[in-house]
């Protein structure tokens, strides 16, 4: 009969050279290929201003097929105002 | 094609009377094609406003001034004004005009009744499926705060463009519910919106891109113009108070914040 105290000294060192055969067989993990560039954050959805480009008068480009243009809330303002 | 929507009257004194009789000259001189009517614009009646804007010949609308305690419009709720195009095409653009809801707003109206106003959204729900069909560009004048405006072109889509005015606000950036751009311009004419449409194949609005130009003392004057303007305000009272009182107190803000400075 084998004792208890001899089966536990066998087996831990031959569980470890399986462990190490099998580990040595194992296909070695994948090297992560190298991280692409990050793409560039998306730019935040900032509103365009509606000043005039360029601090002109009038803003260049082409004529739109139609001008709409339109005041409000004058309130009988026809002098300078400061 | 120029538009305003409303409150272009002054204090109903003798000056205030001067300032919105030339101003309403004006803007005939400038061809404005369409105008709402304000509230402060019916201060004193119907009758009254009548016989200040009749000779004129220009185009008043509001699509929710009613008779009092009906759908009924005193004015015409709609203008379709057809413009020739850049590439010389017609243009039918559409023009609405609401004034802010307000149950209790009540003023003299025609022949003895009184005037009321409708529920903005109640009134373009009416109107606004003919103005649509008759037209390339749907435009909505809006006398009334910018979060109702949203909300009316969030529920109304088949607006092309919302331009407004109410008290001081004013963009000074794109803004929009949906496709709809939304632009108010300040009060006192010290703004000028500019929207540059194009149209598609189907005569759709494709594109729109605005500007607000701050009309400071590097816009020239028009001497015609000026003289006119000059010529008013030397018959003006010498006292008109409340007017005095509104100048100096924006030459008092004007000269703390020298930076923000700017004249029309």
């Amino acid at each position: 009969m084998i004792s208890r105290r001899f089966r536990l000294r066998w087996m831990i060192p031959v569980a470890l050279l399986i462990a190490g055969i099998a580990s040595a067989q194992a296909p070695a993990p994948p090297v992560a290929p190298p991280a692409a560039p990050a793409a560039p954050a998306a730019a935040p959805n900032v509103p365009r201003t509606l000043d005039v480009p360029d601090g002109a008068l009038v803003a260049a480009g082409k004529a739109p097929e139609l001008d709409v243009l339109y005041t409000g809330d004058v309130i009988g303002f026809i002098e300078p105002c400061g | 094609m120029l538009l305003d929507t409303g409150n272009f009257t002054d204090n109903p004194t003798e000056a205030g009377d001067l300032r919105t009789a030339k101003l309403l000259e004006s803007m005939k001189t400038l061809g404005y094609k369409a105008i709402n009517v304000g509230e402060r614009d019916l201060n004193l009646g119907y009758d009254d406003f009548k016989k200040r804007t009749e000779a004129l010949g220009l185009t008043f609308i509001s699509t929710n001034i009613v008779k009092q305690g009906t759908k009924e419009t005193v004015f015409p709720p709609y203008k379709i004004v057809e413009v020739k195009g850049t590439s010389g095409k017609p243009v039918r653009v559409g023009v609405l005009g609401v004034d802010r809801y307000s149950p209790v707003w009540q003023k003299a109206g025609p022949a003895g009744t009184n005037l009321g106003m409708a529920a903005p959204a109640d009134m373009i729900a009416t109107y606004l499926p003919e103005v649509r069909a008759k037209s390339d560009v749907v435009v909505l004048l809006a006398a009334l705060s910018k979060d109702d405006a949203h909300e009316l072109a969030k529920r109304f889509t088949d607006l092309d463009l919302v331009v407004g005015a109410y008290g001081g606000i004013y963009n000074t950036v794109e803004e929009t519910e949906g496709r709809i751009g939304i632009y108010y311009t300040g009060n006192q004419g010290k703004r000028i919106g500019e929207s540059r449409i194009n149209l598609d194949a189907k005569s759709r609005v494709a594109d729109v891109t605005t500007y607000l130009h701050f009309l400071t003392i590097h816009y020239p004057e028009d001497k015609a113009m000026q003289d006119s303007i000059a010529d008013i305000l030397a018959k003006l009272p010498k006292t008109d108070p409340p007017k005095k009182a509104e100048l100096l107190q924006k030459q008092a803000e004007a000269a703390a914040a020298p930076a923000a400075a700017g004249g029309h």
